[in-house]
């Protein structure tokens, strides 16, 4: 597979710019997840929370008013409203001041005396109404030192006896707290009230007014701050307040605007969800909290806080959002110092020593500085290339010498091996011509026989085939003689001219003797004496040379052909008949060879037409074809059969011919000969 | 270009007549044996003369030198099987242009005719 390369500075640039763009995915997929859960969980809580506070608020308000009308209610023993008048005025004028909630605190007797200060929108008076319940006093307060004062007296007549704040309450020390109503000016508020019963007999009724716009505009605040509605409202259904300023509804099935709250108010008071979700039905939806007042009289008293969730997560949304952009920005700017300090501290002391790697494989010496860097390791490395230059350089040098110094021993010893080699050649030369001079003129081939061939093809210059042919001791016979040395080459040249000078010894003794020239005697004393010239008579000698190879004589006068042969075949034809002998399996002169082994002789009366073959292995053993296979023994004599009425000339043509076809361009072999005779 | 094939094998013969046919040229005579070689030579004065080495009567060298007697400039080709090299520079130094070994392929013969009639352009 081929090797993607990138540089290293880019490959540390992709590699952390990869780190980061996951760590930033990461932290941002994960920080969105959680944060949104988390978020809406923690923004549930602290609405949850938010709202049990404002209750509390709520409670805590509503305690100290009822604290207040208690304790106007005791504040005269003697339960005198006439006379302690401005006592209680005050006390009424100063909670009045004190606690925005409160409209108003009166108190009325069983004699119908009553006491009544109020606040208006700009200002706050006392009123004081006599047992007629004629207003006696009107006092306009503009400051709070009671310097100024309008007085105004009203002929109306109210008795405040007959009204629900005092009748209601029945028992002593408790206190009343009646239903939302509007008051007489307008206004919409709830009156509570405390009765102080002595012996069974009512003796006066201390009450304060709040009106609901107060609490709307603090649940209006908390609605703000939320981000959503907030009632306040009874068992019974009754709004007494809500964040929604300018409501006029007096029932929580009233608030078109609001039919969210409408559908959880059954959920609420029938099932007791005080928390949960709930639908508008116009696929809005909203969570709820719910908080009961705590308190003995507030008990039946809801407060509901209504969140869109939609607020809710787009708040988040929003946060989160800032946090993730912010979280982008910084992990930018981290990217960036961490991609400037890797530029600076490893990406540029890399290039340096590459660099100085460079020229130092270039061989730019000179070019070659120190360099420094922010490591000890690079500056290690560099001090470490640094010298390896200096050595290369000296080396450098030092090898041009040696090798200018090598290349003029190499000159002189190629001039030598040069010389050595013509010398060589020229000495085979030379040996060629020697042995080719061992070889018979074809001329003599013609004195004996009718028609003859003659193919001899050594594999090299010289060869370890021969063929020698020899008249005898008259002219009517002949010795000829195919002999296949050890090897080929100089090698097997060197046998040859150890068995032609064998030979030459055997034909002299012939040419001196009477004997009956034997082929098989004349292979014998090949084999004795080639092991005897060679010391191979025993396995010790380190040499191991032979031959292969056939002796034919013939006597014209006779007319017969006598043959032995040691691992070489004679082909003969008689009568259109192709005949083989195929001699003895026994070489000549090797150590393995027999010293006293005799060779058969063959001995085959001749007509005239007769055709006798002899052929060294070179030839039946060469390599060709399709398969590389041997030419073969049946190949051979297919010529002989198949040309057997063409001349030796021709054979001699088709031998040559079918041989170069086989071979192709297969290298020869061995040593090739063929020696054909014909009678 | 005419030729004149002179060789004792009449395979051999008629294989260098396929030859000079392939190549386009003419054979004016052939002969099985130097003497006959001779006496067509001076019969058809050819251009070229392919002749064995070994043959009956008169060997191949004997032959061509008798031919460039006649001819001195004559394209005289050698085919032998033999491979003694003291015949071959005999061969060339009485005038014989080419030896070729046995056996001669087409391309050898090809690239010898082509090279002397070359030679000869020059």
């Amino acid at each position: 597979m081929n090797k993607i390369k990138i540089t290293f500075g880019r490959g540390i640039l992709t590699l952390i710019t990869v780190l980061v763009v996951l760590l930033a995915s990461f932290i941002i997929i994960y920080f969105y997840k959680t944060n949104i859960l988390v978020t809406y969980r923690i923004t549930k809580e602290k609405i949850d929370v938010a709202q049990t506070n404002i209750a509390i608020d709520i409670s805590s308000n509503l305690n100290a008013i009822e604290m207040y009308v208690a304790m106007l209610a005791r504040l005269d023993s003697n339960h005198n409203i006439m006379t302690e008048k401005q006592l209680q005025s005050k006390v009424m004028w100063s909670q009045v001041m004190s606690n925005e909630n409160i409209d108003g605190m009166f108190i009325a007797d069983k004699n119908r005396n009553f006491l009544r200060v109020a606040r208006y929108p700009s200002f706050v008076v006392m009123e004081m109404r006599d047992y007629k319940g004629t207003r006696t006093q009107f006092i306009d307060y503009k400051r709070k030192d009671y310097s100024t004062e309008k007085t105004e007296v009203s002929k109306t007549e109210y008795d405040p006896t007959s009204r629900d704040w005092y009748k209601l309450p029945t028992k002593s020390d408790t206190f009343h707290w009646s239903e939302p109503y509007v008051y007489q000016d307008g206004q919409k508020g709830i009156t509570v009230s405390y009765a102080v019963i002595e012996g069974g007999d009512k003796i006066k009724v201390a009450a304060a007014d709040f009106t609901s716009i107060r609490l709307s505009s603090m649940l209006n605040k908390y609605a703000k701050s939320l981000k959503g509605d907030l009632v306040l409202y009874n068992s019974k259904g009754v709004i007494i307040s809500s964040s929604f300023l300018g409501n006029k509804a007096d029932k929580i099935s009233d608030l078109k605007e609001s039919p969210q709250i409408i559908n959880l108010f059954p959920m609420v008071i029938n099932s007791n969800m005080l928390n949960g979700e709930v639908s508008d039905g116009n696929n809005e939806d909203y969570i709820y909290f719910t908080q009961s007042l705590d308190s003995t009289v507030h008990k039946d008293w809801y407060l509901t806080t209504c969140v869109k969730k939609s607020t809710i997560y787009q708040s988040i949304y929003d946060s989160v959002l800032k946090v993730v952009v912010i979280s982008l920005i910084v992990i930018a700017l981290m990217y960036l110092v961490m991609l400037y300090i890797l530029k600076r501290v490893v990406i540029r002391p890399v290039i340096e020593l590459k660099q100085l790697s460079n020229n130092i494989s270039n061989k730019d010496f000179d070019k070659i500085t120190p360099v420094n860097t922010n490591f000890y390791e690079f500056d290690d490395l560099a001090q470490s290339m640094l010298d390896m230059s200096q050595a290369i350089k000296n080396y450098q040098d030092h090898l041009e010498l040696l090798v200018e110094e090598r290349t003029i021993d190499l000159e002189k010893a190629k001039q030598e091996v040069e010389e050595l080699h013509k010398h060589t050649q020229e000495s085979i030369e030379y040996a060629s011509l020697i042995q080719h001079s061992l070889i018979p003129s074809n001329d003599l081939f013609r004195k004996y026989f009718s028609d003859y061939l003659t193919i001899w093809h050594p594999k090299d210059i010289v060869g370890g085939d021969i063929y020698l042919f020899e008249e005898l001791r008259n002219d009517d016979e002949c010795l000829l003689m195919l002999v296949d040395c050890t090897g080929h080459g100089v090698p097997g040249a060197f046998v040859t001219m150890l068995v032609k000078a064998i030979e030459r010894q055997i034909v002299a003794n012939i040419l001196y003797s009477d004997e009956i020239v034997s082929p098989a005697k004349i292979l014998g004393i090949f084999n004795r004496s080639m092991k005897h010239l060679l010391k191979q008579e025993t396995d010790d000698s380190i040499s191991n040379a032979g031959f292969d190879g056939a002796v034919l004589y013939f006597n014209k006068e006779q007319q017969i052909l006598k043959y032995a042969g040691a691992n070489t075949p004679l082909f003969y034809t008689q009568n259109k008949e192709l005949i083989t002998i195929k001699g003895d399996k026994h070489s000549i002169g090797y150590k393995k060879s027999d010293m006293k082994f005799e060779f058969k002789e063959h001995i085959i009366p001749t007509q005239k037409g007769m055709e006798f073959f002899i052929t060294t292995d070179g030839y039946l053993d060469q390599n060709g074809g399709e398969k590389g296979f041997p030419f073969g023994t049946k190949k051979f004599k297919n010529i002989i059969e198949e040309y057997a009425e063409e001349s030796m000339a021709d054979k001699q043509e088709v031998f040559l011919d079918r041989m170069q076809d086989h071979r192709g361009h297969e290298e020869q072999n061995d040593d090739i000969t063929i020696i054909g005779i014909q009678i | 270009m005419r030729f004149l094939v002179a060789d004792d094998s009449k395979i051999a013969r008629e294989k260098m007549v396929s030859y000079i046919n392939e190549m386009g040229y003419t054979t004016v005579a052939k002969a099985s044996d130097g003497v006959e070689a001779v006496e067509l030579f001076k019969q058809f004065n050819p251009d070229f003369v392919i002749i064995d080495l070994e043959m009956p009567n008169l060997k191949g060298i004997e032959a061509s030198t008798m031919m460039l007697e006649i001819n001195k400039n004559i394209n005289i080709v050698l085919v032998t099987s033999i491979v003694d090299k003291k015949e071959l520079i005999s061969a060339l130094k009485i005038g014989i242009k080419k030896v070729l070994r046995k056996p001669v392929s087409f391309d050898m013969f090809n690239v010898a005719i082509n090279e002397l009639n070359d030679r000869n352009k020059k």
